[in-house]
């Protein structure tokens, strides 16, 4: 009881505070300018899809992680943890002079045909956008529009993404189109070949040193 | 979305656990029903883990959050509602009138 009224009373200076702020909800769309449809449908129709749905299992876990990033959530989807970009104008470098604004959040996706794409938080791409590794760890984006360059340090934050679907998050794997089940089923020849989650699929909030391949 | 009044209406969400993570100045919320992730600010934040299957007003979700002792004055509950909508309009919350029985 104690302890109930210490979180209720934790809240309600939470909500005194929170009262004095500007309320924002921002959506980054599903599978950024790439996906039409949200990842789930896309990872939920690969499931049904077919013989390989055999493969899928109902093992509940309560967000349990692997050592490879891949959890499952308490309704038994899997998703990996991600990391996408977020900058300020703060965070802006004085090493280069332009008048865009920065964008307030890149995310790195995939077209469907696998390459890769830079989205901002409404989910239009971005031109022409060249990474360079910053100084101290962090993503230096540098876009070049019109002759002139405008370069942003963006330090990357861990978020969600790529929700895959239920199955046995032990027999996961990475590759360089998408996830898929290591477990080899049928006459494939690759590891997990038909499970496939076609790049359609990805709603990817990937660090820029994320590497796409086996876990 | 309801013609009435938004303190009329009361609150709920039916979708799947909502994955979050909390950073120094935002919540993030990646939503599987949707494959939406979406950024939010402190106060609906807080009123989201507040909100669940079981529909309310909002007076009763700032009584599950706050205590029963806790009065907003008229500002504040506008924000209250405010941060509401915003909530619905991310389709993370889902809203109706008051049932009469």
């Amino acid at each position: 009881m104690a302890a109930h009224d210490d979180k209720t009373s934790k809240n309600r200076r939470r909500l005194i505070k929170a009262l004095s702020s500007v309320p924002v909800v921002m959506t980054l769309n599903s599978g950024a300018a790439a996906s039409n449809a949200s990842s789930l449908q896309c990872a939920r129709k690969d499931r049904e899809d077919g013989f390989y749905k055999k493969h899928w299992s109902e093992v509940s876990y309560s967000h349990e992680c692997n050592t490879g990033g891949m959890c499952k959530d308490s309704d038994g989807f899997v998703y990996r943890k991600m990391h996408y970009w977020k900058g300020s104008e703060a965070e802006k470098s004085s090493s280069y002079q332009g008048s865009m604004q920065c964008p307030d959040y890149v995310v790195r996706g995939h077209n469907a045909d696998g390459s890769l794409v830079y989205v901002n938080k409404d989910g239009g791409p971005l031109s022409h956008v060249v990474r360079e590794n910053g100084s101290y760890g962090d993503s230096l984006i540098l876009e070049v529009m019109d002759g002139n360059q405008v370069a942003y340090r963006i330090k990357s934050r861990r978020g969600y993404g790529a929700y895959i679907g239920k199955t046995d998050y032990s027999e996961t794997s990475w590759r360089t189109k998408g996830y898929a089940p290591k477990t080899k089923i049928g006459w494939s020849t690759e590891p997990g070949e038909h499970q496939m989650i076609r790049g359609s699929c990805m709603n990817s909030f990937l660090h820029s040193d994320t590497k796409l391949t086996n876990v | 979305m309801s013609d009435q009044s938004p303190s009329e209406l009361n609150w709920w969400r039916t979708g799947p656990t909502l994955v979050t993570e909390t950073f120094d100045e935002d919540d993030v919320v990646f939503d599987p029903a949707t494959g939406e992730t979406h950024f939010l600010t402190e106060l609906p934040a807080l009123l989201l883990t507040a909100i669940d299957r079981q529909p309310a007003s909002h007076r009763d979700i700032v009584t599950r959050l706050a205590g029963a002792e806790t009065e907003l004055d008229a500002a504040d509950e506008a924000r209250v509602l405010a941060a509401l909508q915003f909530l619905v309009a991310a389709e993370l919350v889902e809203s109706a009138e008051f049932s009469a029985n």
